[in-house]
């Protein structure tokens, strides 16, 4: 148990880096990080260019800086669609039972059954490959999971007396579920988001890595990496940084998702 | 039994139909016309027009949907736009190259992550365990395009042991083609050990308290007779879903893989379908892919009984 | 010849590794080959734990720190994993509470009773089998042979609880530790469970740690008792000595909160019933599937009960009898397929809002019917949101008196219910129930998940508020020890039908139908001693 308050603490750490880098981003760079300069191209790092610079002599570090903010953009977008419209489906499929829950279900599970980001590359085409078609593109496609859960806990709240109780004294039956059970649904959204959000960014980051996110030269750790592909033999650091990036983020992510579940899970509790 | 396994393939009609409507749907939904698409910037409305009824567009949609899919069950899934191949050959021929790779990784992955995770977990908290999630935790969190692009750079770019681009098929020439396929199975092998190793931990965590066990143990078997004959099958089902799950996704987000290796598999096809705007393909590949992964979900659901007899019952 | 000892506990104590804290202090006594022996307290007492450091098996975050465990001769906290693995299944047996996690879900049961006679003898495969089959039989499978390759999940929890002793006692172990053997199960099979299990062991001169909450069972079977508290041992001696010569308050304490008779009431039957239920009909829909449609499970086959003002009436009748189901339909949270349901004279669908101002109920688990979400006050004042002319500022005042009256002072309001014990919960649960002043209380198993101490006190706040406030109460229960000291009048139900029904002296005293004899056979009646013990009287012994 401790141990995962510390892997919790490593976390928020790291997350809290990630949300910092992504504000400064917003104010300050080292660099202009569209500038161009054809004197410093693939320029190993040094003093100057900390993580060296790109095949168009662009500052990687100032890259990586606004990429930053692309993903934390890009994630927190698509996990707030996906949760509120999630939630929303869930309650409503919890809550109706009957043929709604069923026809919504059989929807949901149909939703479900495109594994991956396959949904999300079928939805692009439609959408349109830039930052708000990988918005809404992830965020449909997770809708499916978040809903899934969201039912799951409202039909075991269901079960539970307080619920009864609840009934029992008259209220009704929206009084009940904005009271009671939303309330209670709330932990198990929480963790979902946040392995959301760690896979908005991966996700977002492949997309990119394809060529079908955000197109260049907007910098995210995605297109950074595709870019950088054909001159990793001579510019390790061009593959090196912006993976980097998104290994630490989703490490990040991973370790405060576990400590939040075992924090939230009513099924770890009591159990020291 | 028959009951139980008639009911599984009935309770998937729905979701093959549903995913069908949805693939169909997503095409429509792109914006454009796919008959001027079809015929460039320099099409004469009516031939824009000769070419929509050819194409059956000028029905409507519930119409166009019953052709589609009763062309779909006879295995027509129509032209490519780009290179007029049949789509049905397209995405099989790539499909095959795709489920090698992905089939070999999770059989791989599972062989060694299952039986650390149960290992964790009978020795939680010790050394080992945490050793064990501390290592799958990191697996997990490497996106397999970088780590796919990290192994290329070391075996293939500055140790040369491997091929750095292209692939041989491997009915073509075996060990040319089996050297192609070792790093991106690699590359897949460590990121779902990742997954696995905490998955087989947690459920044999889960059934370690049972009560069960401890009367395994009263009874005076050994350790690992306790854990392998007692914990270990009734820990299994979880991740034995798990390892469907994984399955389907891997067929789903291939394509970074494929890109980064330069193999030509059923995630490439679909992307650079996408870039070609070649609708019928991306038709294919996406009721394609979906339908396997119902499939294999289905035939996990119908083995797993074998682990858990209780879910026959239900 | 002098015997040998069985089993020796000398100064026994574990602690919690991490934290430190004491669970089992300085914990001692003996156990006689053949005997049965029993260990008493409640939750948290530690006589779990102490029982299983005698194999062995204790969970890893406890850890001895001191004492001895001799079993025969052999002192078992020294010896190797390999030698425990001898002593445990061949001389010590474990039966454990919950026949229903206590047996692999996924491996048949011939093969789960094989795997211990493979490992401690060397029976050739078709005298296993031979053994098995007969000792099937004995606990009373009616397919032994079928049995053999079927699955747990096939048999009901207390064939199940038939199983594990089988399983158990095919190796004819010295001794046999039974942990809370029958609390899982339903009265009547409780009774046939144990007399099988004393049967079983004094055949093969087995001896028996019986471990339980349940003082007068354990009473019932064992020569000699100790009783723990708080993981120290407070008394120890004959069965007889303990019960009626209680010498540690907390043993009197445990006496002294087992249900008694409580006075007779002149109740006002004469006046229209509180509370009407005519001809109830509730059917359960069946599961569905794609091949049929669901044949509906019939739960209440036409049930009728009469509430008055002030009167307690109680619902008995054991897991599937329809006691709770006609609680829940009269509550409301069921719909019945026919009959009617009247309050005050009035078809209570008539004016459901003044229903569900004047019908309250308690849950049994209070673990689950408050909101964990929700601090005690505002669970509380919750319950006189709708209550119409009194004002927020009295609704709040009104919040506090109850809180008050229930025994929770002030400095509870403002915590959340995990923050609390089982009992306070339940204290809060009531204090909801009561806050609105209904007319009628339903209470479904209001006590059974609290311990015996705990139930004490509960049931005494309870008799005091349906006194000052006189609502009518259905009671329902499966403990007919609850039962008689609060109840009025008793209603016995057996598969969705009312079976019996009378004033709880008739009931108690001159029962008729058998099933209900059986369901009294299973508890004591008390008479209390001078000494501040009591003499238990068993019943209808056959």
């Amino acid at each position: 148990m401790k141990n995962y308050t510390f892997n919790g603490l490593i976390g928020a750490v790291l997350i809290t880096v990630l949300l910092a880098v992504a504000i400064l981003g917003l104010f300050w760079t080292p660099y202009d990080p569209m500038k161009l300069s054809f004197t410093a191209r693939l320029a190993a790092p040094s003093a100057e260019h900390w993580l060296g610079t790109d095949e168009f002599g662009r500052d990687v570090l100032s890259r990586i800086i606004v990429g930053a903010r692309a993903s934390v953009w890009i994630g927190a977008l698509t996990v707030s669609l996906a949760a509120i419209a999630g939630t929303l489906i869930g309650l409503i499929s919890g809550y109706a039972r009957g043929w709604v829950d069923a026809v919504i279900m059989a929807i949901n599970n149909a939703l479900l059954a495109f594994p991956g980001i396959l949904l999300a590359l079928g939805l692009l085409a439609v959408f349109g490959a830039n930052q708000y078609g990988i918005i809404f593109a992830l965020g449909i496609a997770y809708t499916p999971s978040m809903a899934r859960v969201v039912r799951g806990a409202v039909l075991s709240l269901r079960e539970r007396e307080f619920i009864e109780a609840s009934k029992i004294m008259g209220n009704s039956e929206v009084f009940t579920m904005l009271r009671h059970i939303l309330p209670n649904c709330l932990a198990p959204i929480t963790v979902l988001s946040t392995s959301m959000f760690g896979w908005a960014i991966l996700s977002e980051s492949a997309l990119s890595f394809l060529g079908l996110g955000v197109p260049p030269p907007a910098p995210t750790w995605g297109n950074m990496l595709a870019a950088g592909r054909p001159f990793i033999e001579q510019a390790v650091w061009l593959g090196l940084f912006p993976g980097l990036c998104i290994a630490l983020t989703l490490l990040g992510i991973n370790l405060l998702g576990d400590a939040l579940r075992d924090k939230l899970d009513p099924r770890m509790r009591g159990l020291k | 039994m028959l009951r139980f396994i008639l009911n599984r393939l009935f309770m998937a009609l729905p979701t093959v139909l549903i995913v069908s409507i949805t693939v169909f749907a997503l095409i429509r939904f792109i914006p454009g016309d796919p008959a001027a698409l079809m015929l460039g910037d320099m099409a004469q409305p009516e031939q824009i027009a000769e070419k929509r009824s050819e194409l059956g567009l000028d029905k409507s949609m519930p119409e166009q949907f019953l052709i589609w899919g009763g062309n779909v069950l006879t295995g027509d899934f129509g032209l490519s736009i780009v290179s007029g191949e049949p789509v049905r050959e397209l995405v099989v021929s790539h499909f095959a190259v795709s489920a090698q790779i992905v089939s070999v990784a999770v059989l791989l992955a599972s062989l060694i992550a299952v039986p650390a995770g149960v290992i964790a977990a009978w020795r939680q908290n010790s050394l080992t365990d945490l050793a064990l999630v501390g290592t799958a935790t990191i697996l997990l969190s490497i996106p397999t395009f970088w780590l796919g692009l990290l192994l290329l750079l070391f075996f293939g770019l500055k140790l040369g042991w491997l091929p750095v681009l292209g692939y041989v098929s491997i009915g073509d020439n075996l060990v040319g083609g089996l050297l192609y396929l070792v790093l991106p199975v690699m590359t897949l092998v460590i990121h779902e050990m990742g997954v696995l190793i905490r998955m087989a931990r947690a459920s044999t965590l889960e059934v370690l308290r049972l009560d069960y066990i401890t009367h395994a143990r009263a009874k005076g078997l050994s350790e690992s007779a306790v854990l392998w004959k007692h914990a270990f099958k009734n820990a299994f089902g979880p991740t034995w879903t798990m390892i469907g799950l994984i399955l389907g996704n891997l067929l789903g987000g291939i394509a970074v893989i494929e890109t980064v290796f330069t193999i030509p598999g059923l995630g490439r096809l679909m992307v650079d379908s996408i870039f070609q705007r070649d609708y019928p393909v991306i038709q294919g590949c996406l009721l394609f892919v979906a339908l396997s992964y119902v499939l294999v979900n289905l035939i996990v659901d119908l083995l797993y009984p074998l682990f858990d007899p209780r879910v026959v019952a239900e | 010849m002098t015997q040998e000892r069985l089993l020796s506990v000398r100064d026994l104590s574990l602690v919690v590794a991490q934290r430190g804290v004491e669970v089992v202090k300085k914990v001692s006594f003996d156990i006689e080959p053949g005997e049965i022996f029993g260990i008493v307290g409640e939750s948290g007492s530690g006589k779990s734990l102490a029982t299983r450091a005698i194999i062995s098996l204790l969970p890893a975050a406890i850890k001895v720190t001191g004492g001895q465990v001799t079993f025969k001769g052999r002192d078992v906290l020294s010896m190797s994993e390999a030698g425990l693995r001898e002593l445990r299944g061949a001389e010590i047996g474990l039966v454990f509470q919950e026949p229903m996690t206590s047996l692999n879900p996924s491996m048949t049961i011939g093969r789960q009773l094989e795997e211990g006679l493979t490992l401690h003898t060397n029976m050739p495969a078709p005298t296993r089998r031979e053994r098995i089959l007969a000792m099937l039989q004995r606990v009373g499978i009616r397919d032994p042979e079928g049995a053999l390759s079927a699955y747990p999940h096939e048999f009901s929890g207390g064939m199940r609880q038939r199983i594990m002793l089988a399983s158990v006692m095919l190796l004819k172990p010295a001794l046999l530790i039974a942990d809370e053997p029958t609390t899982a199960l339903d009265a009547v099979i409780q009774r046939d469970v144990m007399e099988l299990m004393v049967e079983l062991t004094k055949a093969e001169g087995t001896a028996v740690l019986l471990i339980s909450h349940d003082l007068p069972m354990v009473a019932r079977y064992t020569s000699r008792i100790v009783v723990m508290e708080k993981g120290s041992l407070v008394e120890q001696g004959t069965t007889e000595q303990i019960l009626e010569k209680p010498q540690h308050p907390y043993t009197r304490k445990l006496l002294s909160s087992l249900p008694i008779r409580g006075e007779v009431r002149t109740i006002d039957t004469v006046s229209a019933p509180m509370v009407s239920a005519r001809n109830i009909v509730v059917d359960y829909p069946g599961r569905k599937s794609l091949f049929k449609k669901g044949t509906p499970k019939r739960a209440l086959h036409g049930v009728s009960v009469d509430i008055h003002a002030g009167e307690v009436v109680a619902l008995v009748g054991g897991s599937g009898s329809g006691k709770t189901t006609l609680g829940r339909t009269i509550a409301g949270l069921v719909n019945q397929s026919s009959g009617d349901i009247l309050f005050q004279g009035r078809e209570r669908s008539a004016d459901w809002r003044n229903y569900r101002l004047n019908c309250q109920m308690v849950f049994q688990d209070p673990y689950s019917s408050l909101d964990p979400r929700m601090t005690i006050l505002s669970l509380v004042e919750e319950a006189l949101r709708l209550v119409p002319d009194i004002d927020r500022a009295a609704k709040k005042k009104r919040a506090y008196e109850t809180l008050e009256e229930v025994g929770l002072g002030t400095e509870y309001a403002l915590r959340y219910p995990h923050e609390l014990s089982g009992g306070q919960r339940q204290r809060v649960a009531i204090a909801r129930a009561i806050a609105r002043r209904p007319k009628f209380l339903i209470a479904d198993e209001p006590v059974s998940a609290l311990d015996v101490t705990v139930r004490a006190q509960v049931l005494a706040l309870f008799s005091d508020l349906q006194k000052r406030y006189g609502f009518s109460c259905l009671f329902i229960s499966h403990d007919l020890g609850v039962v008689e000291q609060v109840a009025d009048r008793v209603i016995v139900m057996q598969d969705g039908r009312i079976i019996e029904q009378g004033d709880r002296n008739t009931i108690f005293d001159k029962p008729k139908e058998p099933y209900t004899r059986r369901l009294l056979s299973a508890i004591p009646a008390l008479d209390l001693t001078e000494t501040g013990g009591v003499k238990l009287k068993w019943r209808l012994e056959a």
